[in-house]
């Protein structure tokens, strides 16, 4: 108790810290504090605290050119906490301020524009990609899985430290990305919540084998991605290519313990959007012919196969201001021998309705594996109670078997409460 | 330029106001279309919107409008409170061809393409609806049949009556009629009272402030009042200018998530 009060207190000292000395460095500098709590089954502690206290500030260093920096602390009680550090790249690593307290840059940016032209040098995340949720061609930053899926924005992109270019030449428009940073997909730290249970996404290792220590080995390849797209009227479709570390680990075995690795593939894709009225279908389709992906009938042992996976999804703008979205993507590797499912089905459905000129919204997501049965209804409500202040309340609802996708976590229903405030 | 075109529907027009009720009304919402409109302007948006307890919330965005022959562009995007922070809206309307509608959510990092039929939801929790920010104060022919209201309540403006021309429409649009009173001299409708689907009384449009912008009367104040809900959303302008030849690539989906442009 009285540990937890002195790491509140530090908290908030730091907290008052860096919100005085956030407001000289610009005119534009907004400060907000979100806070959640969740409470999950006695038996199993889905509880969460979690403090977040995050800058945003844009300065206009002249009429073509902007200088962005978002800042974030996180504070975090309960196993449910900030996840791993030892998978960003060293210059992208959180400051730990406290043994559950860090800072975070999560953008910082200078931007130059002329006319059709974009250049960003900086800490950024790009979003490539149509379908909501699911990353079919969304792959080229990594995202927190400190969570699984689930968190309140999905995916959470990490950004990284690189160059972006977008311009518009011969009626196509182009987007070039390089990102030195190999920093990958942030993991849920041993004995969390979320810390993943089924063998799928360890490996092949069961959970039952205990506590086994994993090193992570920091990819050295960079991350390129191009692509190339078009808009035409009511319908748009892009081409592009993206070439680097995996982000979704591969596990080796020895005396030592296990070791996440993360081999350079190159994923190639398509996405289409079309509006068809009060409709709007979107696709994606990706293939990864270099995937690393571990062997479910050796312990350890990675190889490469060919993986396609591709998605279709729909918004429809229902009577009485219902909004609904469903979306299937279908994940396929070749081969039996996975440690993986060979093909993973899964199935979203959103719904979204708004009340009282957008104080109250209330939604509830479905997002289920066809294949294994498994999956998690995820109502909400929300409330904004004035300009500064949104309150909302939820539930995340899981079920399935213990190896599969969202099964694993069955143990894990919780209920959830967030307020967010504009300082 | 603009003034004389003006000035040259006025005098098309004008004369026919007194001629057979049918023509008169078409010819009346004929000049409310014709309306001159700015090859570009540029001004902030204040919102305030009121519940029916007296609560007030507060929006500012940066709203850009280009008219041009090829297409209707209008772009909005929100500086105030910090909570919608960088929420952009862009519409692309072209003669003849399917509407754009996007929108751009900092927390989902994307530029969404929205559906486009329904213009009758509401824009960003306001009383406007997206079809009210794409028509700017017209009544497009191809929506409405027009009559004049032979019972105006006293209004010292010719009153325009407007139904729908198909239960579809009536239903994309989210009303079923409209009386609006225009002000013949700005081309202008200063008070619109509409009705929802069922023809029951809706809201009301009351235009407060009229100034030309450039060579067109542009709406600098309003209140919607929706009778229904009793909530109420006041809309005013400043820095409001024109911008003649204002950049088209401003209104590219993709530059919603550049951030709030920097406008000369």
């Amino acid at each position: 108790m009285y540990d937890s009060i002195k790491r509140l207190t530090r908290g908030a000292l730091l907290v008052s810290l860096f919100v005085l000395t956030s407001q000289p460095l610009a005119a534009d500098t907004d400060v907000s504090i979100a806070q959640t709590l969740a409470m999950g089954r006695a038996e199993h502690d889905a509880g969460q605290a979690r403090t977040t206290l995050a800058t945003k500030t844009r300065e206009r260093l002249s009429r073509q050119t902007r200088l962005n920096l978002d800042l974030r602390i996180e504070s975090a009680l309960g196993d449910t906490g900030l996840g791993t550090r030892d998978t960003f790249a060293p210059l992208s690593r959180p400051w730990e301020l406290g043994a559950n307290t860090r800072l975070e840059i999560d953008e910082a940016t200078i931007a130059w524009r002329k006319r059709s032209t974009h250049l960003t040098l900086g800490k950024q995340s790009v979003a490539w990609g149509v379908l909501d949720g699911l990353q079919v061609t969304d792959r080229l930053n990594p995202v927190r899985l400190r969570e699984g899926v689930f968190t309140e924005t999905r995916p959470e992109r990490i950004s990284r430290w690189g160059l972006r270019l977008r311009t518009r030449k011969a009626g196509f428009d182009w987007d070039a990305v390089i990102q030195p940073d190999t920093t990958v997909s942030q993991l849920p730290l041993q004995g969390d919540t979320f810390e993943p249970r089924a063998a799928r996404l360890r490996g092949g290792l069961p959970f039952e084998a205990g506590n086994v220590s994993v090193t992570f080995d920091q990819p050295a390849t960079t991350t390129a991605g191009l692509r190339m797209s078009r808009r035409n009227g009511d319908q748009d479709w892009s081409l592009l290519v993206i070439r680097g570390p995996e982000y979704e680990p591969i596990f080796s075995l020895d005396a030592s313990g296990v070791t996440a690795h993360y081999p350079t593939r190159t994923l190639l894709g398509a996405t289409w959007q079309k509006t068809l009225g009060n409709q709007v279908i979107r696709a994606e389709v990706a293939t990864v012919p270099n995937q690393p992906v571990n062997l479910g009938t050796e312990l350890g042992v990675a190889v490469e196969r060919s993986r396609w996976i591709g998605g279709v999804g729909m918004d429809w703008d229902l009577p009485d201001g219902w909004f609904l979205n469903v979306q299937l993507a279908i994940d396929q590797i070749d081969g039996r021998d996975l440690a993986r499912p060979r093909r993973d089905e899964i199935l979203t459905t959103r719904v979204r309705r708004a009340f009282d000129n957008d104080q109250w919204v209330l939604q509830a997501e479905l997002i289920g594996n066809l294949g294994d049965g498994d999956g998690t209804f995820r109502p909400s409500l929300s409330w904004q109670v004035s300009d500064g202040l949104r309150v909302s309340w939820g539930a995340d609802i899981i079920w399935g078997e213990p190896n599969g996708l969202f099964g694993q976590f069955d143990d894990n229903d919780r209920v959830w409460l967030r307020a967010i405030m504009s300082l | 330029m603009r003034c004389l075109s003006s000035v040259l529907v006025l005098a098309v027009l004008l004369p026919m106001l007194a001629t057979a009720d049918e023509l008169t009304a078409d010819a009346l919402a004929a000049l409310v279309i014709e309306r001159p409109a700015n090859e570009g302007r540029v001004g902030t948006m204040h919102f305030e919107l009121i519940n029916k307890r007296g609560r007030s919330r507060n929006r500012a965005a940066l709203m850009m409008h280009s008219d041009r022959e090829d297409a209707q562009r209008i772009g909005i995007f929100f500086m105030r409170p910090s909570m919608i922070q960088e929420t952009a809206f862009l519409s692309i309307n072209r003669p003849g061809d399917n509407d754009e509608n996007w929108l751009y959510l900092p927390t989902t990092e994307r530029v969404r393409r929205l559906p486009t039929s329904d213009r009758g939801d509401t824009f960003m929790g306001t009383d406007l609806t997206y079809g009210d920010i794409q028509e700017n104060f017209k009544f497009p022919a191809e929506d409405w049949f027009f009559s004049l209201d032979t019972n105006p309540e006293q209004s010292p403006y010719p009153v325009l009556h407007g139904v729908a021309r198909t239960p579809e429409i009536a239903k994309e649009l989210g009303y079923q009629e409209f009386r609006a009173a225009i002000d013949v001299a700005h081309q202008f409708p200063v008070k619109v009272e509409y009705t929802d689907t069922d023809n029951a009384p809706l809201k009301t449009v009351e235009v407060k402030a009229i100034e030309w912008v450039g060579d067109a009367p542009t709406a600098m104040a309003f209140e919607v009042h929706n009778i229904q809900t009793g909530h109420t959303t006041r809309v005013h302008f400043t820095e409001m200018r024109h911008v003649p030849n204002l950049d088209v690539e401003f209104f590219a989906p993709d530059a919603l998530a550049y951030g709030i442009p920097e406008v000369d």
